[in-house]
């Protein structure tokens, strides 16, 4: 496997089992997922999708918490289902951390926060002592611009959200990790405190040169934020590629859609055209060919048949047979 | 500017969580004197961010208390059929009336509404029999089906369970339940939160359709200020249990004086714009012992020795435009 | 560097039972009452009778300053009977929510975090032990084995069946903490699965082996109630089942020999009462959603 790439993800699927081993349906929550990110020039990547469409379950896996069922996971050239012996495993745990959406249950609610950072300390090796644990926790907390003073002896609920969350991220940094996973780290955190995280992660890419995965189903931030994305839908990765170019000039039309039904901050342009709601949900899980397909516009007989490929456009790759054929007209297409 | 005419307006309302556990007493301050009217036939806008007291807010406009949460003073009064009224002077069989029929709400998750174990017909046959003065079934049936055909929504949603409904058509049936008697002013507790955002905007264009329909308030709490731009005519912000401004929502969006509203809207991220947001420095306060004076000058740029001091009152510094700022005020009369 | 707040943990115990005494009433009266019961125990070691032989006072006298309770049929001192028939009916309770608590919890947990074939196999032999009927079989058993019975064996046989309850139980809070997201947070922290166990799980997990504990020791002494009722128990010991069968082999009612039949019934209502007061007292303080609320109050 090549070493210059961070992370690399290779066909990876999951396949979950709903309702008992023998007379459970099946769920694919990932299918085939296919993405990279290079090493030595650290990114924002962002996994975007609403509810159900396993941008968490492809984190998971990627984080090491969920085994694929099929696929290959390369983090700096080497496979992470196939990690044997302790050392390996801590290796990578230090080198991956995880961020989650809802602080208060990232921490124990029975426990005060700064244990966690000193555990992260210990057992890492990082810290030789309590000490010196003090001293590295201090400094991760300095980092996210609190101190080990405002939050030692505290419990999660007795600081505020943005403070918990901005803990969990200095527990993260301890290891100096090479990526950090934040899984919708700000849809919990205040209005008025969530610009100061997502300024943070900038700040942490460009001066620390640490990788970031940012999950959301929330496009602003993710445009504020990240530097590519990755649409998913039903466990398809429907477009990826540079933000720029896919939120504002969107290829596929789930991303299309999804763009036009974001509510916009701004009482001047509200919507005027009407969208029409499926009326009934089809079982988009079970059907073959493009799972878009049935609220899809621009749906051809081919849709609903075959499976669509990932096509190569526009410096970014669009499942989607609209662009199959023609590859240079496509901007007039639609 | 018109007269309009007020259906609901609030008087230094103060609503307290008082909480009592092995020989612990404390007091949540969630609601400290606030004052504001709502228009009839408008969609009103509540934001704020969580525990600034939004929720508990419209549970007390709709006479939803119950312990832990105590009413401590002020008041609430609105006009049913030109006669003005507090809600406090209601018992509960009159606010059983009251509710349907005069007003509504529309909670985050459908699954607090509609009963799982029953069809979707029955719940709204239930319904309309309990509160209209409706005798025979069909009589009933009539008003259901007259209603969702009105909402453009599939009739087969009728027989039904809920479960069976997808969760932005469940949404949307809770919305029609709730509309089902027209009431006049309707409540919504976050009802476009947990939905995906295709969804939501259906039940945002949902609500704007009856609203048009019915020709009456909506009342919309939501921490998601995208969604106010979309769909409300004036907004209120509040921050830590008080109401800091009350504006029509261009107003808000473009020129809003409160500094708290201020950082809020200059905080948005937008797609398009790359420039640097920043947040609001600090946290928010604790409730159950708010900062003096006023209560967001802890984290205010602009503090000065008298926020420290002294509350602001809630004033309308421009026709409209209500603000509690000591700053603002000065601001706006020295331009 | 701030030193870390530790409290002494002896002290710490007093002030909880003070606190749950003081702001909770149905445990204060079951705790004093639990109290006075062993106290009650420990008095029979300076008891003047043995318990086991008969005719050792006049028969049938009423409460009176010499016989507090009276004497019965077969020339005992009620009181004194008494005594041993509270001590021994915890001992049973005790060996059988010892044993079903330890067996229960340790099997949840493997159930629980192992999961695999060891979660189906320990699950499947739960399953089964769950769905036997355990009045029937403990008859029979109580009936086959009555010579060699004791408290002891007694309890040991009622804690088959008492443990099946508590560890699926466990075992489904392990699954839901096994899932929670701070479970992610201190496998990232380098934590090993002991510690994430013993450090992060055991606090959720404590308050309900507890309450579990003390609920096994009110269906233990109940059960044996019920047996002793049938007279299907080690009748030579007094516990407070053999002392209602005996009252009613000798139909002390009818022969308004009232204190014979009433001192061990009232016994028996108020223990039970009382064991169920503490254990929901307990349940109630070590809940973590109180624990989180007195906290917060605290705070």
């Amino acid at each position: 496997m090549p070493e210059n790439k961070l992370v690399e993800v290779k066909d990876l699927s999951k396949v979950f089992i709903i309702g008992g081993r023998f007379f459970g349906s099946k769920l694919v929550a990932v299918n085939k997922a296919n993405l990279s990110m290079d090493a030595g020039k650290p990114e924002i990547f962002t996994l975007a999708g609403e509810s159900g469409s396993g941008k968490t379950t492809l984190a998971r896996m990627i984080l090491g918490i969920i085994e694929p069922t099929s696929g290959h996971i390369y983090y700096k050239g080497k496979d992470i289902t196939k990690l044997k012996n302790k050392k390996q495993k801590s290796w990578f745990k230090r080198e991956v951390q995880p961020i989650f959406q809802n602080p208060f249950e990232a921490f124990n609610p029975l426990k005060r926060v700064e244990t966690y950072l000193f555990e992260t300390a210990m057992n890492f090796g990082i810290a030789k002592n309590k000490s010196e644990a003090a001293q590295v926790v201090d400094e991760a907390l300095r980092a996210v611009g609190l101190s080990l003073s405002e939050v030692y002896q505290r419990y999660p609920h007795e600081l505020s959200g943005g403070q918990v969350q901005r803990t969990c991220i200095a527990r993260a940094l301890i290891t100096k990790p090479s990526l950090l996973i934040a899984d919708e780290p700000v849809s919990m955190v205040d209005a008025s405190l969530r610009m100061s995280i997502l300024n943070f992660f900038h700040k942490l890419k460009t001066d620390y040169g640490v990788s970031i995965i940012y999950i959301t189903h929330d496009l602003a931030t993710a445009y504020y934020v990240s530097d590519r994305i990755a649409i998913m839908y039903r466990g398809y990765i429907v477009e990826l590629g540079p933000i720029e170019k896919v939120l504002t000039n969107p290829l596929h039309p789930y991303t299309q859609l999804l763009l036009e039904s974001i509510p916009k901050p701004d009482p001047d342009r509200r919507w005027n055209k009407r969208i029409k709601l499926a009326d009934i949900e089809v079982k988009e899980y079970m059907a073959l060919g493009c799972k878009f397909a049935n609220r899809c516009q621009y749906a051809m007989d081919k849709c609903y048949k075959e499976e669509p490929f990932d096509v190569e456009v526009d410096e970014r790759k669009v499942k989607c047979f609209l662009y199959s054929d023609e590859k240079a007209s496509v901007g007039s297409k639609i | 500017m018109e007269e309009k005419g007020t259906v609901l307006r609030t008087e230094n309302l103060k609503a307290y969580y008082s909480f009592r556990a092995f020989g612990i007493d404390r007091n949540i301050k969630a609601l400290d004197d606030v004052t504001f009217k709502i228009y009839e036939k408008e969609i009103f806008g509540i934001a704020g961010e969580s525990g600034c007291g939004k929720s508990t807010l419209i549970k007390v406009l709709y006479g939803l208390i119950k312990s832990p949460l105590r009413h401590i003073g002020g008041d609430v009064v609105y006009k049913i059929n030109g006669e003005e009224k507090s809600i406090f002077s209601f018992d509960k069989e009159a606010l059983r009336r009251l509710r349907w029929n005069f007003m509504s709400y529309i909670p985050q998750g459908s699954m607090n509404i509609l009963n799982p174990t029953i069809r979707i017909r029955k719940q709204f046959l239930d319904i309309i029999k309990a509160h209209r003065d409706v005798v025979n079934v069909d009589e009933a049936e009539d008003i259901a089906v007259e209603h969702i055909k009105s909402l453009g929504l599939p009739l087969e949603v009728l027989k039904s369970y809920p479960h069976q409904l997808s969760g932005g058509m469940r949404q949307r049936v809770t919305i029609a339940l709730a509309t089902v008697l027209k009431p006049r002013v309707i409540f919504g507790d976050e009802p476009t939160t947990a939905l995906d955002v295709v969804v939501q905007r259906g039940v945002i264009q949902l609500l704007k359709d009856i609203q048009k329909e019915l020709n009456n308030t909506v009342i919309m709490v939501t921490h998601d200020m995208a969604v106010h731009a979309e769909l409300t005519d004036r907004i209120g912000i509040m921050y830590a249990g008080k109401m800091v401004e009350v504006a029509p929502t261009s107003e808000i969006f473009k020129a809003p004086l409160h500094p708290y509203t201020q950082y809020l809207i200059n905080s948005l991220p937008k797609i398009g714009d790359k420039s640097e947001k920043t947040s609001v420095p600090g946290s928010p306060p604790s409730l159950s012992n708010p900062p003096s004076g006023c209560r967001f000058h802890p984290r205010c740029p602009y503090a000065e020795q008298i926020c420290k001091e002294k509350e602001p009152s809630f004033e309308e510094l421009k026709p409209g435009h209500f603000v509690a700022c000591f700053i603002a005020k000065r601001g706006v009369e020295n331009a | 560097m701030i030193e870390r707040k530790r409290e002494n943990p002896v002290k710490a115990f007093f002030v909880i039972l003070r606190d749950m005494i003081k702001y909770n009433k149905g445990f204060a009266f079951g705790f004093f009452f639990i109290m006075l019961a062993l106290c009650l125990t420990f008095l029979s070691f300076f008891s003047p009778y043995n318990p086991k032989s008969w005719n050792v006072v006049p028969k049938d006298l009423p409460p009176s300053l010499k016989h507090l309770l009276g004497t019965n049929s077969v020339g005992q001192d009620v009181f004194w009977l008494l005594t041993f028939a509270i001590g021994n009916s915890f001992l049973l309770g005790s060996v059988t929510a010892i044993i079903a608590s330890t067996v229960g919890t340790i099997v949840g947990l493997v159930a629980g975090y192992k999961g695999g074939i060891a979660d189906r196999i320990l699950m499947s032999l739960n399953d089964t032990f769950i769905v036997l009927p355990s009045l029937p079989i403990l008859i029979f058993l109580a009936f086959s084995l009555r010579e060699n019975l004791n408290v002891v064996t007694m309890g040991m046989i009622l804690s088959v069946f008492s443990w099946p309850w508590g560890g699926r139980q466990i075992r489904a809070m392990v699954l839901s903490l096994r899932e929670r997201e701070f479970t992610y947070t201190a496998d990232s922290s380098g934590m090993n699965t002991f510690k994430i166990v013993f450090k992060e799980h055991f606090p959720f997990i404590i308050p309900w082996v507890m309450a579990n504990f003390i609920n096994t020791i009110l269906w233990s002494i109940g059960m044996e109630v019920t047996l002793a009722v049938f007279g299907l128990s080690s009748l030579e010991t007094p516990t407070i089942g053999t002392m209602i069968y005996w009252s009613t082999q000798y139909q002390a009612l009818f022969r308004g020999i009232w204190w014979w039949v009433l001192t061990p019934v009232v016994l028996a209502v108020l223990l039970f009462v009382s064991l169920f007061f503490v254990s929901s007292g307990i349940t109630e303080f070590l809940d973590p959603r109180t624990r989180l609320q007195r906290i917060k109050a605290r705070g």
